[in-house]
């Protein structure tokens, strides 16, 4: 077995694959304040739901922002690399990637083996990430989980800043003031994260077709502001989630099955 | 020494005499010297942008400070904390540069005094001469404008090199001349002399190119004496210093500034990615020489001659650089709000990544630490590195 895990700054995902490159188990937690204990909670996790233990797993790749906490880990990939292998693993034909995470948003442009060839983070500022989308759901009393649905129902989207998540706080809550119609301000705050990242898509030029991962991806909402800025649709995998913690269950198999071929080669040649 | 800026330059000075950079130490003591001078003898300062050629100034007897280089050393001092955000507390414009909103607070805060005068050129950025420009009236001072046309030709040089004649004249009316411009031309072009065996030197290993990187900005002070008294010691340590050790180690090209408040992330950089960082070379103007018939129109040719005046040639010299050097990645590190050498990054991306050479863009705040996150920094550079290295 062969374990990628992703320490995010919201959750911790792990992805178990066999040898047949098959994913037999995934698994999500909150990270929390203790990495460590996410670590460990989410490998328990993923070896009950594959019903193995530990010792089963022959090479694990740790990546995200918590990376370096894996212990565990044989090797250390960051989660580009990681999301380019994790969209290509389950969609050959991406040559985009939209990563959307809680704190930090990135567009990786893909090549035909699932590499990543360059990519675009944004800058510190939180607009255009899962925590802008936090700030907004706060402002507006809803529970996040519900703001894509809500956007689909706008008849239009209010225009909110996509440059600066406190200038569109203030703007939302001047929309409220207004009494602007709720699904149509949160439309707009959709719109102002879709803008804002294909910003970062224009900056390193787009090649379709496109996948949009990493749990913001879930918002439908999103997904269609940025289907519309792109004119094609995009591709969302069933698990958005666990995109990175794939990837980096594939290079784990790869990383043991190098280690593997690099054993043989030095065993032969003692033998000479 | 109550001005805590003039007391940590005089710590720097001492340092780097105890660690045997005197190079460091003159160059700073120049700085210290003119901050000493505006502000313990109240000489009076006039504030240039970067590009403004330091030999005409130095004909006359005023104090010069150029306001990128003096904002540097203040980022690099952190005489401020939270300085862009203090700045725009007092008034100044969001969208600025860092740089000119740190020098602002300079004088705001009374760090510095109020200067009797701002010269300005239209290159680099315009936000350097408006910034320059709204202060003087700020400060009810003259403000002298050079234009710069960035286009190429002998009707532009001779265009700038009579508003460069103009400005000595209009200055000499003011300030009296302190020099002749024949001992000017001595003085800078034996310091161009110098600066061309350094480059000798450095150019045989690539690795030492960081060490003056941190002096570019003495292309300010060409047309002063006291830079020999830099470069000569700088160019004596190169060659005792200079080893073949990095000649085999991975070189990265890093464009543009660096943070000033963390200048160690090259040397981290090295470490960690077990590579030399070569720096983008700033003070490069095609090593033109000056003459007293000619004067003018060489220091105008000088502003044209420099690498950034055009997208073109700064690709030019950064493709010279990756041949030479043997380059296998490029770090670009974008200043927030410059509308000078940001831009520029979207067309390098593109010919950068035509050649399959690892690109990465850093972006961050030279000045202000808080503009800067260093764990998304690192994060990128990890990348940049797994694509240097076979992609992971």
């Amino acid at each position: 077995m062969y374990l990628g895990i992703d320490v995010g700054s919201v959750t911790t995902d792990a992805v178990l694959l066999n040898d047949e490159k098959k994913i037999i188990a995934f698994s999500i937690v909150k990270s929390g304040f203790d990495h460590r204990a996410a670590i460990d909670k989410v490998i328990n996790d993923i070896c009950i739901k594959a019903q193995i233990v530990r010792e089963q797993i022959k090479s694990v790749v740790s990546t995200g922002y918590g990376r370096r906490n894996v212990t565990e880990a044989n090797k250390v990939v960051t989660e580009i690399s990681c999301h380019a292998m994790g969209i290509h693993f389950l969609a050959p034909n991406i040559r985009t990637v939209i990563d959307i995470g809680g704190q930090d948003s990135k567009v990786i442009r893909i090549s035909e083996d699932g590499y990543a060839e360059t990519f675009y983070m944004n800058d510190k500022c939180a607009a255009g990430t899962g925590r802008f989308l936090e700030v907004m759901a706060h402002a507006m009393e809803i529970d996040i989980n519900d703001l894509g649905a809500i956007a689909l129902t706008a008849k239009k989207a209010e225009t909110i800043s996509s440059i600066c998540t406190v200038f569109a706080e203030s703007e939302v809550i001047s929309k409220i003031a207004e009494g602007k119609p709720k699904e149509n301000i949160i439309a707009g705050i959709h719109q102002a994260i879709g803008e804002r990242l294909m910003g970062m898509v224009a900056a390193i030029g787009v090649k379709m077709p496109v996948a949009l991962t990493g749990g913001v991806a879930k918002n439908q909402g999103i997904k269609k502001a940025l289907t519309k800025y792109l004119g094609e649709d995009i591709y969302k995998p069933e698990e958005p989630q666990i995109v990175g913690a794939l990837g980096a269950a594939v290079f784990a198999l790869d990383h043991y099955l190098n280690e593997i071929n690099t054993d043989k080669n030095s065993e032969s040649e003692n033998k000479k | 020494m109550s001005n805590s800026f003039l007391s940590k330059l005089d710590l720097a000075i001492r340092y780097h005499e105890s660690i045997g950079e005197q190079h460091m130490a003159y160059y700073l003591r120049n700085q210290l010297d003119v901050l000493r001078n505006i502000t313990e003898h109240k000489k009076d300062y006039l504030v240039a942008t970067y590009y403004v050629p330091g030999e005409l100034l130095e004909l006359l007897d005023v104090e010069v400070v150029y306001m990128e280089r003096l904002a540097g050393l203040a980022a690099a001092w952190r005489i401020f904390d939270k300085p862009v955000s203090r700045a725009i507390a007092k008034g100044f414009p969001a969208c600025s540069c860092s740089y000119q909103a740190l020098f602002d607070l300079l004088i705001e805060e009374e760090i510095i005094p109020k200067p009797a005068g701002f010269v300005a050129m239209s290159y680099a950025c315009s936000d350097a001469w408006t910034y320059c420009k709204v202060a003087a009236e700020k400060y009810h001072v003259p403000f002298y404008y050079i234009d710069v046309r960035k286009v190429s030709g002998n009707d532009q040089k001779l265009y700038l090199a009579k508003q460069l004649e103009e400005l000595h004249q209009q200055l000499k009316t003011i300030f009296s001349v302190k020099t002749s411009i024949e001992d000017i031309i001595d003085a800078s072009n034996e310091a161009q002399n110098i600066k061309e065996e350094i480059d000798v030197l450095r150019y045989s290993n690539p690795g030492n190119i960081l060490d003056f990187f941190k002096l570019f900005p003495i292309y300010n002070d060409l047309g002063k004496k006291s830079t020999m008294e830099i470069l000569k010691p700088f160019k004596n340590k190169l060659a005792v210093d200079i080893s073949d050790d990095n000649r085999n180690t991975p070189k990265i090209l890093w464009l543009g500034i660096v943070p000033l408040y963390k200048n160690s992330i090259i040397s981290d950089i090295e470490k960690r990615l077990e590579c030399k960082v070569v720096c983008e070379e700033m003070f490069d103007f095609g090593g033109v020489k000056l003459t007293y018939d000619t004067f003018y129109e060489n220091l105008a040719q000088r502003i044209m001659c420099s690498r950034f005046f055009s997208l073109e040639s700064r690709m030019e010299a950064m493709f010279k650089s990756v041949s030479d050097f043997g380059i296998k990645g490029i770090i670009h590190f974008s200043q927030r709000n410059c509308r000078f050498l940001p831009p520029m990054v979207p067309a390098i991306r593109k010919k950068v990544e035509e050649k399959q050479i690892p690109f990465v863009e850093i972006c961050g705040d030279a000045v202000d630490p808080d503009f800067f996150n260093e764990e998304k920094a690192w994060n990128q550079l990890e990348y940049f590195n797994e694509q240097i290295n076979g992609r992971t």
